[in-house]
């Protein structure tokens, strides 16, 4: 610390805390879009990184390869067990998909909620000090991608884009603890309407998400599994999420919160898929929906 | 020559966020957060062996950076990085041919570092651990990590720095 507090120094500190201050309440807050100078210092950044990352995948999936061949039989007595349920499961699977095609085509060749395309991306890097949980991906407004879409893994929901330059984004994940980062989610229950709330934060200790706000009639139960509602926002239906491995009653009484084991690997990504929602199907939707209860409406209108 | 040590700089940079997580991922089942920072630990050691002066551009360029391209709120890498680059500059002799107070300096840098961070992050209020945990969960991780990769890293880099001063001392007497 040579001569650290003589005046000039001190003055230069002062500057610097007044721009740090500055600088972190402009930028603190959610913004929609980062500014040009960030997405393009993103982007070149973004390139050397996926020119690194791609033999680091190369090598780490020969190892993930090798330590598969080692539990081989292991998986193999398993998947057995499994196999047995299959036969039945494909019975029932292909009765549903009858079901399923004749009620579309009593419903006018509509499509539902859940229909939407996708975008393969590679995950480019990670945030390292993991105050935040975000991830980089190397597919940008360029590819198509914008701000608030769903991010999913083969086996679920991870995340949604918080920022989009040209050729990559940022991805803020579920466990992230940002007060702003929900997610509305449905459980769905064999009888009944589906239990509504939102995926609220990540819980610490236990490592599972919260669930929180779901009404206290519904009668949740650990097993059952929890996907995404499609209402609001760029969220197509029926991603899936987790399942319920704890409910508890929230401190009001008013409403429940479920803790949900996340059926994605949030440790483990390499290469996910951006959800791009067809958007006219929700217009569609919207205005039948509107329809519907104009119609209701009058009904009603017209029974007093 | 010249752009070696910016190189240096990048390359961990760039490592911290790609490679280190692909081979050493976090999980859900150990509570330590070992976060890299390598880039950091060698902007330190240029503070120490090309002054000071060195050390507040080279760490304000990489928090820069990071603060950019890792998270959304800028500045508080870019600040914390540029100060305790700053304040690690002790460039005497009597430091620079020691390398164990250099590493002490290092485990020191890095310590202050984080604390730095946790204290800017407690008042944004993006982070939201007592500081208990803090201690346990993530300083003393990251001081080992980092001390460790500073041992690594001295004895190479001051071969380098010093390779540097002769060629910087030629120069002039040309």
């Amino acid at each position: 610390m040579p001569h650290f507090f003589s005046n000039k120094r001190l003055i230069l500190l002062m500057v610097g805390i007044i721009i740090l201050v500055i600088l972190v309440g402009l930028t603190m807050r959610e913004r929609e879009q980062a500014t040009i100078p960030e997405q393009i210092m993103r982007d070149s950044v973004g390139v050397v990184q996926s020119v690194f990352q791609r033999p680091a995948y190369f090598v780490r999936d020969i190892y993930d390869d090798f330590v598969n061949i080692l539990n081989v039989h292991e998986e193999n007595e398993r998947l057995k067990g499994q196999l047995n349920d299959y036969a039945m499961l494909r019975s029932e699977v292909d009765g549903l998909r009858e079901e399923n095609n004749s009620l579309t085509s009593l419903y006018e060749g509509m499509e539902s909620l859940s229909s939407f395309d996708t975008i393969p991306a590679l995950v480019i890097d990670r945030q390292p000090d993991r105050w935040t949980e975000t991830i980089g991906i190397n597919r940008g407004t360029q590819h198509g991608v914008e701000t608030d879409m769903a991010v999913i893994t083969e086996e679920g929901l991870i995340g949604r884009v918080q920022y989009t330059s040209a050729f990559t984004s940022q991805v803020q994940l579920l466990s992230d603890g940002e007060r702003t980062n929900r997610v509305s989610a449905k459980v769905s229950s064999e009888e009944g309407d589906p239990a509504v709330g939102f995926i609220e934060g990540w819980d610490v200790d236990q490592d599972l998400l919260v669930l929180q706000k779901v009404d206290s009639e519904n009668e949740l139960e650990p097993g059952q599994f929890v996907s995404t509602s499609g209402l609001g926002g760029l969220f197509p239906a029926d991603l899936p999420i987790g399942e319920i491995v704890d409910v508890q009653v929230d401190e009001y009484g008013l409403t429940q919160n479920a803790y949900i084991e996340p059926s994605a690997d949030f440790f483990h990504l390499n290469h996910v898929l951006v959800i791009e929602r067809n958007v006219d199907n929700i217009e569609g939707i919207q205005e039948e929906f509107l329809q519907q209860e104009e119609e209701e409406d009058e009904s009603e209108g017209s029974d007093d | 020559m010249r752009y070696l040590l910016p190189a240096f700089v990048a390359f961990f940079f760039i490592i911290e966020g790609t490679w280190f997580q692909v081979f050493f991922p976090p999980s859900t089942e150990q509570d330590l957060h070992w976060v890299p920072r390598f880039a950091f630990v060698t902007v330190i050691l240029i503070s120490i062996y090309r002054g000071s002066r060195s050390g507040i551009f080279y760490g304000m360029g990489l928090g820069l950076f990071q603060d950019v391209v890792y998270s959304t709120v800028i500045g508080i890498y870019t600040f914390s990085y540029a100060l305790v680059g700053y304040m690690a500059g002790f460039n005497f002799r009597a430091v620079q041919s020691r390398p164990f107070v250099v590493l002490l300096i290092v485990v020191v840098a890095v310590a202050s570092l984080e604390s730095l961070i946790y204290l800017m992050y407690t008042w944004t209020g993006i982070a939201q651990v007592t500081f208990e945990e803090f201690a346990a969960t993530r300083l003393l991780p990251s001081v080992v990590l980092n001390g460790a990769f500073g041992i690594l890293l001295i004895l190479p880099l001051r071969k380098f720095f010093l390779m540097l001063e002769d060629r910087d001392r030629q120069q002039e007497n040309v």
